[in-house]
């Protein structure tokens, strides 16, 4: 245990993590550089694409450091996204260090230093790296000013390296083994193995990467889990190298793989202690909490036919992901289809793009919306993750959002523009700190709703790119929300509804009327659009009556020519979703997800 | 049990000129020159080539009801062109007595001669494409005659005989007033006619007209001005006892074309000529559209015929519902004897709301559409085609 080394690396998004680790890799052996290919840890194509890592990974390496000692290294790769900070939370548990990575040219972020205060947090051996020194953009000194204010060290300990110009990667290896301590934990005390990451095989089922804490474990073990009742058998064991290396069982302080005939991650959750049957230890390991979504929107396949298939869809892709939750709902405009529960916009966008690209699932999704409580007068608690759940205005005694604590981290530059952002969005002042002269943090309040919509694209386009955005849930508090509906002639199409702030409903329902009247098409009889809180109409727009459409010529008995035309209009018409008389375009649906507000 | 009467449309690709609005297929002769006269003896040899071609199985004991000659310009062609074109179908085929015979003519290109030499190759229907009776609107098209003419060849060709006289308009033409319009019509109604067509202008592709609405050169009113005097023209004939028996055609009692019917009524038609189309037993074919394409093929294989589709048993039945539409009546009974199927339950509330709004007149298993009805009639027709499940 005295040779094991546990560590990950926080880093924003494009700061050079991945190389960096593709990098320590080729040094130590574990690949060659033909493996190496682009990004080894971020084996799904959308992450690559996105450049981000969604799923965690582990991966062991041998290093013979100057010492002559043979150390094992597990670097444990850490999802680099606000919409996943337990996901970190868990692999940074399984660590006792941590490179902190920064960019050299762009310097500190808000997700790294959230990360980095988690990884405090978590107790872990901090190795500072300044990347890409070689670009011609860095500056290096002034970056490692930001360093030493952040945490603390001193110059001396920051390692300089260029993860693509394969400069300070010996440096780095030495410094893991020099400074990071081994894992502590008690090989002869009873099983406690720390679930950090699981996946779906199709053949093997869920595989569970563990690092186990206390005790051991070998094939053939009965298992017990501390998240469910349900006990299993240990049928492989390994270590991750490129490819899972079955060792048939894995002592305390290391790190591995466990496939155990479990049939979905739903067994298999993040933070969850796995111990034995018999002699086990009675107590779970520190910090394990259920996963909840934030963020919830309707799913419906464009194609109403389509409804079981996405349901076959959605299941097969929650094997992989116990994050996503799914409820099936009736909408009247719709049709048939699913409430889910996301962690965040990310993760709805992957989602959807998932079903689309694995499962070939052309969907609707509807506007994403938090989870409300809504207080009757008569003192009923109503959990709103629908606006359609949303009681009457009659009824109704107050509603509370949730709020989230969210760290900007900007050129000092753009902080007016932030600001001024921050107010649109009914953010709530805190503080500002200097990370130095030129890079301030700001703190801030906001109802996750404004959070989730376009407020990120917004801050970026405000500061040319350059702010970070990462915030985490406190609490609900009371708001003055409401409902708004849209009226096609009269009749509410549910899975336009929405619920607003009310100061925002009037801006939005002209918004949403005027954008429907373009996307509308002209029917046999006029449509009236209206957008209403209550019974009260606060903004309506009208789609005047088509007056004609037929085509005066039929040419010269050239009938095939019609034909072709009137089944181009008839598909059109299939493709469009009714509600009451009204034919709805399914662009109209998607539409709503672009206005601005 | 005898087979249908079938009907001939023979198409004559050449013109004096191009109209702006036209997307026809045709020639003008002075693109052609010298090659003219050529061209044209080898394509008439052609039309009589590929007439033979079907006599063996398709002409077998059918009679011919109606002859078309469609162009193009037809009436551009020399009197015994006509002649030889005309002998020859009634030398190959077996027609009627009573077929209708038309003959489609442009005002430019007809004469007191011309006229009475049709009649006595067998002509009996002329159609002329008059379009406009105003000189502005005659200007603006690139026609080659003038309102005068427009006129005097409606009355030369009563005076030498012709007692099935239908005229081509065309409404909302840039800058027509609904008083315009109606003062054409008028005009109409007062010469001796017996049967309009009067078509909407269709901005087609590959026109000069296409090229100037998208340069901005020309503007066209959209669907309200257009409407309107769409539902102007149907009260308006209507008025002057014209029945509407088609979207865009109107005639009085007992002049309805023979020949246009049959698109409408599902019978079978045979297209003779470059870009002509064919409909015989269920299947859909068409002609090479370029004339030297034409030529060829016929020279290979006696026929031009470029393409054909049979049709599906769902596609009869959809192109029935859209074709009965266009003569503004679907008949729930003739689609029950005709195909078997009857369609009436998965329509749910669709007749009850077209009746709601004023599109149609429910009868006995059946609906007519009224005037708003004609208006929307593609809309209606896909409405439909949307709800029913013919698979």
């Amino acid at each position: 245990m005295e040779k094991i080394r546990n560590f990950c690396i926080i880093a924003h998004i494009d700061h050079g993590k991945s190389t960096l680790a593709d990098r320590l890799l080729e040094r130590t052996g574990a690949i060659t550089k033909r493996e190496a290919k682009a990004q080894i840890l971020d084996d799904m194509d959308l992450e690559r694409e996105r450049g981000i890592t969604i799923k965690s990974h582990a991966i062991q390496m041998g290093y013979k450091a100057k010492d002559n000692n043979l150390y094992t290294l597990n670097l444990i790769d850490t999802p680099g996204h606000v919409d996943f900070s337990y996901e970190v939370s868990r692999s940074l548990a399984a660590c006792e260090g941590a490179l902190l990575v920064v960019d050299a040219a762009q310097g500190v972020e808000a997700q790294t230093i959230s990360n980095l205060y988690l990884a405090i947090e978590a107790g872990l051996e901090i190795i500072p790296v300044v990347n890409k020194i070689d670009l011609p953009s860095a500056e290096v000194d002034r970056i490692k000013h930001q360093i030493i204010d952040l945490i603390g060290c001193k110059d001396e300990d920051i390692v300089l390296a260029s993860a693509k110009a394969n400069i300070g990667i010996d440096e780095l290896l030495e410094r893991i083994v020099e400074k990071i301590p081994p894992p502590v934990g008690e090989e002869n005390k009873p099983l406690q193995a720390l679930i950090f990451d699981s996946v779906f095989d199709p053949y093997r089922g869920a595989i569970a990467y563990i690092r186990i804490v206390n005790g051991s474990i070998k094939e053939k073990d009965k298992l017990r889990f501390f998240a469910h009742d349900k006990t299993y058998e240990a049928e492989e064991i390994g270590i991750l190298g490129l490819k899972k290396i079955r060792t048939g069982s894995l002592t305390a302080g290391n790190v591995g793989y466990l496939i155990s005939g479990i049939k979905d991650v739903h067994d298999t959750k993040v933070g969850d202690t796995i111990t034995l049957v018999k002699g086990g230890a009675g107590e779970p390991l520190h910090g394990y909490k259920e996963v909840k979504p934030m963020v919830y929107s309707g799913l419906y396949p464009t194609d109403s036919e389509e409804f079981e298939n996405l349901r076959d869809a959605l299941e097969k892709f929650r094997l992989n992901d116990s994050a996503l939750s799914y409820e099936p709902e009736t909408s009247a405009a719709l049709g048939f289809g699913f409430r889910c529960g996301f962690l965040g916009l990310l993760h709805m966008e992957i989602v959807q793009e998932r079903l689309y690209r694995e499962f070939k699932q052309s969907i609707i999704t509807t506007l994403p919306n938090v989870e409300y409580i809504a207080y009757k007068r008569n003192g009923e608690k109503v959990i709103v993750d629908n606006p359609a759940m949303m009681p009457n205005v009659g009824d109704l005694d107050y509603i509370e959002e949730p709020y989230v604590k969210a760290q900007i981290v900007t050129p000092a530059e753009y902080v007016g523009n932030i600001m001024k952002l921050a107010m649109d969005k009914r953010g709530i002042y805190i503080n500002t700190t200097y990370l130095d002269p030129t890079r301030a943090d700001l703190q801030y309040e906001f109802p996750l709703s404004e959070i989730i919509f376009d407020f990120y694209d917004k801050l970026k386009s405000t500061t040319r790119g350059y702010a970070s955005l990462d915030y985490e849930f406190i609490e609900y508090k009371e708001s003055d929300l409401v409902k708004l509906d849209i009226l096609l002639n009269s009749e509410p199409v549910d899975a336009l509804s929405m619920i607003s702030h009310r100061t925002k409903s009037y801006d939005w329902g002209r918004k949403m009327c005027t954008k429907l009247k373009d996307l509308i098409p002209r029917q046999m009889f006029e449509v009236s659009i209206q957008a209403a809180i209550g019974t009260k109409v606060i903004s309506k727009s009208v789609v005047k009556a088509l007056r004609k459409n037929v085509l005066a010529k039929c040419y010269g008995g050239d009938i095939s020519r019609k034909r072709k035309l009137l089944e181009k209009q008839k598909e059109g018409k299939k493709r469009m979703k009714q509600v009451g008389n009204v034919e709805i375009p399914q662009e109209a649906f998607l539409a709503v997800l672009q206005i601005e507000d | 049990m005898p087979l249908d009467p079938l009907s001939l449309y023979i198409h004559i690709p050449f013109c004096k000129h191009k109209c702006i609005y036209c997307d026809f297929y045709s020639l003008p002769t002075v693109s052609l020159g010298k090659n003219y006269s050529t061209l044209r003896s080898q394509y008439l040899d052609a039309l009589k080539t590929e007439l033979l071609s079907y006599k063996k199985n398709l002409l077998i004991g059918r009679e011919i009801k109606s002859i078309y000659l469609g162009g193009g310009t037809p009436s551009i062609l020399e009197t015994d062109e006509i002649k030889f074109i005309l002998d020859s179908v009634r030398d190959i085929c077996c027609v009627s007595s009573s077929a209708e015979v038309t003959i489609e003519t442009n005002p430019g290109t007809a004469d007191i001669e011309k006229l009475h030499g049709w009649l006595k190759t067998g002509v009996n229907r002329i159609s002329i494409g008059i379009q406009s009776f105003n000189d502005d609107d005659l200007n603006f098209l690139s026609r080659i005659h003038n309102s005068d003419e427009a006129s005097e060849i409606v009355t030369k060709a009563a005076d030498a005989g012709f007692q099935n006289i239908s005229i081509d308009l065309i409404f909302n033409l840039p800058g027509q007033s609904r008083d315009k319009w109606l003062s054409n019509l008028t005009k109409a109604a007062d010469l001796p006619v017996h049967h309009i067509s009067a078509y909407s202008l269709i901005v087609e592709e590959n026109t000069e007209l296409y090229r100037m609405v998208e340069n901005n050169l020309v503007s066209i009113a959209g669907s309200e001005v257009d409407s309107d005097l769409y539902l102007e023209t149907i009260r308006f004939l209507s008025k002057h006892d014209f029945v509407q028996y088609e979207v865009s055609n109107f005639a009085k009692k007992g002049f309805e074309c023979v020949h246009n019917n049959s698109y409408w009524n599902y019978s079978d038609y045979l297209g003779l000529g470059c870009s002509s189309h064919s409909f015989i037993n269920r299947c859909r074919s068409w002609n090479f559209r370029d004339i030297h394409n034409y030529l060829h093929a016929v020279k290979d294989t006696g026929k031009g015929t470029e393409g054909s589709e049979l049709l599906t048993n769902a596609q009869q039945i959809e192109e029935y519902i859209m074709l009965r539409l266009r003569s503004g009546i679907l008949d729930f009974s003739e689609l029950i004897n005709i195909f078997g199927v009857d369609i009436r339950s998965s329509l749910g509330n669709l007749v009850a709301d077209f009746q709601k709004i004023g599109l149609i007149q429910p009868g006995n298993n059946r609906f007519t559409l009224t005037p708003k009805g004609f208006s929307l009639a593609d809309e209606i027709v896909s409405r439909i085609l949307a709800v029913i499940d013919l698979t």
